[in-house]
């Protein structure tokens, strides 16, 4: 049932940067999710470069939310970065906006 | 040529209900919102609401034992756009398009907060065989 998603990827040490690529909907979010879970359970912080992502609905944003808490629970960190309006709208509309953390441009030191 | 609400027909789509599918129902929107009319801002809410929707549709509608088709059709009335979709799922109750609130927070889910958000008027109706939905979103013109 689930296409896969392009994501292309970069690593600065413990911190990989995913670039997912396209529109990211109910087709695709189900490979989104386990990329995402899968970089946090191979021991590294994520942060989702969103510049790429012409698109966002709701079950991938569940998808971000499901990563967010796994990344919590596991002692990891997670955060967005250069949100298009699009997703940023999608967020707030789901009172998320202030959950996730939020980088303007890709910050692997998570601003320490 | 009116449309199932009553307005100018703009256009009609027939695809599958499947996730893959998603994408052309997106562009079907954005099409025939933008023949209708509608600003760009209104366009990228209807886009939004309509593939929410078809979500519910496919997820929960349909879900994984029925197959079917959805229907997407834009209509143009004077001061407002209607898109609406139809499908031979069982039918939907009603509360599925209340969005939660503090009071009632297990009530609807992401995606109907964000149809309710992104939309002027939302009506569900049944088919008269009480088979089938048919949800009728409303965009003003602004």
């Amino acid at each position: 049932m689930s296409n896969a998603l392009p994501i292309d990827r970069d690593q600065y040490g413990t911190v990989e940067i995913l670039r997912p690529r396209g529109e990211i909907d109910l087709s695709v979010s189900p490979s989104f999710r386990r990329a995402l879970l899968d970089s946090l359970n191979a021991g590294r912080d994520v942060i989702v470069d969103m510049t790429g992502v012409a698109y966002i609905d709701s079950s991938g944003i569940a998808s971000l939310a499901e990563a967010l808490h796994h990344a919590k629970r596991n002692g990891r960190r997670l955060a967005l970065a250069r949100l298009p309006e699009t997703a940023m709208k999608v967020l707030r509309i789901a009172r998320l906006d202030q959950v996730f953390p939020i980088q303007a441009e890709p910050d692997p030191g998570f601003g320490e | 040529m009116t449309g199932p609400s009553g307005g100018r027909r703009i256009a009609e789509l027939r695809v599958p209900a499947h996730p893959d599918r998603l994408r052309l129902i997106r562009a079907h929107v954005q099409e025939a919102g933008a023949l209708a009319g509608l600003s760009e801002d209104a366009l990228s809410d209807l886009v939004c609401a309509a593939d929410e929707a078809c979500q519910n549709i496919i997820r929960h509608g349909y879900g994984d034992s029925a197959r079917g088709d959805i229907v997407v059709a834009i209509a143009r009335a004077p001061d407002a756009v209607a898109l609406t979709l139809t499908d031979t799922a069982p039918p939907m109750p009603r509360d599925v398009l209340i969005p939660r609130t503090a009071e009632c927070p297990e009530r609807g889910g992401m995606g109907t907060q964000v149809i309710c958000a992104c939309v002027d008027g939302i009506d569900l109706a049944h088919g008269p065989d009480g088979r089938g939905n048919r949800l009728t979103l409303t965009k003003r013109m602004v």
